[in-house]
């Protein structure tokens, strides 16, 4: 990643914060300590901007921070104030989503889009080092670390890329106020669904093993639900209504338990899901859950001919009532 | 511990079906009940009502399929009640699928006035799958 | 004492025929403590399990009594009686203090702040008292480990029974508690004479922590009393949470729980007893329909102060490891170090 590229995201920032175009900014900052990671971070003054990054370590969704329970805009009371906020291509998908359910207001946002170089997954890379690392660096094309015990070595970055980046599709956000070009940008493929096809031929009875293998170790913490930019139902989500919940889900963790909560996540985004992959990313017991957001992309392109999140317009299919409707969009 | 019960309820031969109070009735309906005894007949204000979540409940709580039967297209007492249940149950049978859950256990039909076989050939069909499949995940 | 690793495999082959063993699994690339049948298939080299070794103690769904009608009275089957002989292996100091730290909550004893804990959980006393743990000491930190900042250290032997550390291809001995000298002394004939535990804990010690890199500031611990959650410094903090149960769920100290029903059949039901998490929106929440904590900064100001702040009031003691799980595992990035950082830059 270029630093110009840095230098020009703060330059823009601070320019907007001051002039007062901008309320505050929601953007990535370093989580100290710890190399490779890194928090969403709201600057509020022109002095905070310095403490924004962009790298191919931000993973978090941004959007995510303005619905509903986990509301972190600030609050925005006149009628031009605006918040600044830094999306990614798969980002801009879940606003556009949002927007076309209702849930987001496009209007108080000032978007800068970035041209997305991948996003990188540390914990697989620090799995197969034989060190700790004390500083990565993230070129382009390899990346370049230190270890603690010194050692330096060279990585081809395409190999510790993200899933959900692999097959990226939007690469470049679809929409923004302030563009910021990247020369390390990611081709976006067009064949983003081959690989579904392709799993999908395997025999049924070994991709049922294969996902309840990785299931089975589900513990119930719903951070593919919390960090899902399009689950924004808060407080009345059924899991976290012990009343409504208790017929229909005990808190144990049996098999049927994780089977029964991730079929109404799932089927509840069956028609809404952009495929950004931070459920995937949040799960800290590492299941596969791309197998099945991406099984629910291909199904609204073949069955539906929709793709959630590629227009501010487009109802999703399952909240239509009548079927003509689906056939004029 | 960890994994407290790993699997999933054993096969029973017990179907579920929700069907459309416009779509079965009187006759019709006692004709099925009494032919068919591992089927249970739940009768709905529509097609549309039947939620794939309590579909899909159904089926982690024992029963080995799931037929959700409503009126013919275009024939909808409800606002298109119907086309709406056929695509809501195929979202639901899909997702079903990517969580390793046979697909034929979750089954949309519509009542066909040329066909009034179709239902009892649907739920004969499906205990015929259930029967030959070892384990029904 | 010494155990060589050849001998390690055949002791555990022992054991597994009399006990339940728990020892790290390496399954799908995810290593978590499981009940193993066979010695082979245990993976001492990953450093941390994903999850804590607390769930051997303390499960997260435990039956605990099972009523029915007969008769027409009703029928209780307790089932502390049911909880077998296990021996935990492969722990590594973190998770063997997690345990020790969860004793000030389940068991009887009087407390620091002069009140008394009259009653014992009796299903974590009975499993506590059934298990052996066998911890291995640590040769490497990862880049979240943070135990030395916490009165533990990579060779660490607290709450342990026995202790391994690694010394070449053969584990030194070294037996901390009367479970521990039983249990070697029952199975004497796969232990070796020679060794210095205390050596080369001392070295093993050194070397992991020349290269721990994190470091969590405790010397504020207790003195966050005037700190609520409406204190600016929490909104700074907890910036980013999306109130996932990650935190809470992967803590080796953490141990809230609920008990749920479930009708089995008509005349049956289990009382089974869950884990539950401080960060979720339903957990305070009231019959009434109120919620005390409604928003996220104020969980996550109770997660935080009641392990730094609560726990040293009442039992002297910081409830946290410094595993270091909470700041590797969270989604939106927050660690142990920054927030405690800030904590102390508010006081």
């Amino acid at each position: 990643m270029n630093s110009n590229i840095l230098e020009y995201i703060k330059e823009t920032v601070k320019e907007a914060l001051e002039s007062g175009k901008i309320k505050a900014f929601l953007g990535y900052t370093d989580v100290e300590g710890i190399p490779g990671t890194s928090r969403p971070y709201l600057a509020e003054t022109p002095e905070d901007v310095d403490n924004l990054t962009f790298n191919s370590f931000c993973r978090q969704n941004l959007i995510r921070l303005g619905g509903g329970k986990t509301n972190y805009f600030p609050e925005l009371p006149g009628k031009k104030d605006k918040l600044g906020i830094m999306v990614k291509g798969c980002d801009s998908r879940s606003m556009l989503a949002n927007t076309a359910e209702g849930k987001l207001d496009r209007e108080k946002l000032w978007v800068v889009g970035v041209a997305c170089p991948g996003t990188i997954n540390i914990e697989r890379l620090r799995a197969t080092l034989p060190a700790e690392i004390k500083t990565i660096k993230d070129d382009g094309t390899n990346l370049q670390i230190e270890l603690v015990n010194g050692d330096g070595m060279k990585l081809d970055r395409e190999e510790y890329l993200d899933v959900r980046c692999l097959n990226c599709k939007v690469t470049k956000p679809l929409d923004y106020n302030f563009f910021i070009p990247n020369d390390t940008m990611r081709t976006p493929t067009t064949h983003n669904f081959e690989w579904v096809e392709q799993y999908q031929s395997k025999a049924f009875s070994e991709r049922s093993e294969f996902i309840q293998s990785h299931l089975a170790r589900c513990t119930l913490c719903f951070a593919c639900r919390d960090a899902c930019p399009a689950c924004y139902c808060n407080e009345n989500c059924i899991m976290d209504r012990p009343k409504l919940a208790e017929p229909f889900l005990h808190k144990s963790n049996e098999l049927k338990n994780i089977l029964m909560y991730h079929f109404i996540h799932y089927y509840h985004l069956a028609d809404r899901c952009t495929g950004c992959g931070e459920c995937t990313r949040a799960c800290p017991e590492n299941i596969p859950l791309n197998l099945i957001t991406d099984a629910l992309g291909h199904m609204q392109k073949t069955a539906w001919n929709f793709e959630a999140g590629m227009s501010d317009k487009s109802k999703p299919p399952l909240l239509l009532i009548k079927n003509e409707e689906i056939l004029e969009d | 511990m960890r994994r407290v019960e790993s699997t999933l309820p054993e096969k029973n031969g017990k179907i579920i079906v929700f069907f459309c109070e416009g779509s079965l009735r009187g006759k019709h309906l006692d004709e099925h009940i009494e032919r068919h005894k591992e089927a249970f007949f739940v009768k709905m204000p529509c097609g549309g009502m039947v939620n794939p979540v309590v579909m899909f409940k159904s089926l982690m709580d024992g029963a080995d399929g799931v037929v959700v039967y409503t009126c013919p297209e275009f024939d909808c007492h409800n606002f298109d009640g119907n086309s709406f249940s056929k695509r809501r149950v195929f979202a639901g049978r899909k997702v079903a699928e990517a969580l390793g859950v046979h697909p034929w256990r979750l089954v949309h039909i519509e009542r066909d006035p040329l066909d009034p076989g179709l239902l009892t050939r649907t739920i004969v069909q499906m205990s015929r799958n259930v029967e030959s499949a070892e384990v029904i995940p | 004492m010494q155990l060589s690793k050849e001998k390690m495999k055949e002791l555990l082959q022992k054991l597994i025929e009399t006990k339940r063993v728990f020892a790290p699994v390496n399954e799908n690339g995810n290593t978590n403590f499981l009940p193993i049948s066979n010695p082979d298939s245990i993976d001492l080299d990953t450093v941390r399990t994903k999850a804590p070794a607390k769930e051997v103690v303390f499960p997260q769904a435990d039956k605990i009594v099972t009523l029915y009608s007969k008769d027409g009275a009703i029928q209780k089957i307790e089932d502390v009686a049911r909880i077998e002989e296990t021996v935990l292996f492969g722990a590594r100091p973190c998770d063997a203090r997690g345990i020790e730290i969860l004793d000030n909550f389940f068991l009887a004893q009087s407390r620091k702040d002069g009140g008394e804990q009259k009653y014992s959980d009796p299903y974590w006393k009975e499993r506590r008292e059934k298990t052996t743990i066998i911890s291995t000491a640590c040769t490497r930190p990862l880049a979240t480990c943070g135990c030395s900042s916490l009165g533990i250290h990579p060779a660490s032997e607290k709450g342990a029974d026995i202790l391994l550390i690694p010394n070449g291809d053969k584990f030194d001995v070294m037996v901390v508690t009367n479970k521990g000298k039983e249990l070697t002394s029952k199975y004497s004939e796969f232990f070796t004479d020679g060794g210095n535990p205390t050596e080369t804990q001392q070295k093993v010690k050194n070397a992991c922590e020349a290269l721990m890199t994190f470091a969590v500031d405790t010397s504020n611990a207790g003195k966050f009393e005037n700190l609520r959650s409406d204190n600016p410094v929490w909104k700074k903090a907890s910036f980013g949470c999306i109130s996932c149960g990650v935190c809470t769920f992967f803590c080796p100290t953490c141990h809230c729980f609920e008990t749920r029903d479930r009708k089995v059949a008509c005349d049956k039901f289990e009382k089974t007893k869950c884990w539950d998490s401080c960060s979720f929106n339903n957990y305070s929440l009231e019959a009434s329909g109120h919620n005390p904590r409604p928003v996220i900064v104020d969980r996550f100001s109770n997660r935080v102060l009641d392990k730094f702040q609560y726990h040293v009031t009442l039992y002297g003691e910081i409830a946290c490891t410094g595993c270091g799980r909470c700041s590797d595992l969270c989604p939106a990035g927050i660690t142990l170090s920054d927030t405690l950082a800030k904590l102390g830059g508010a006081l």
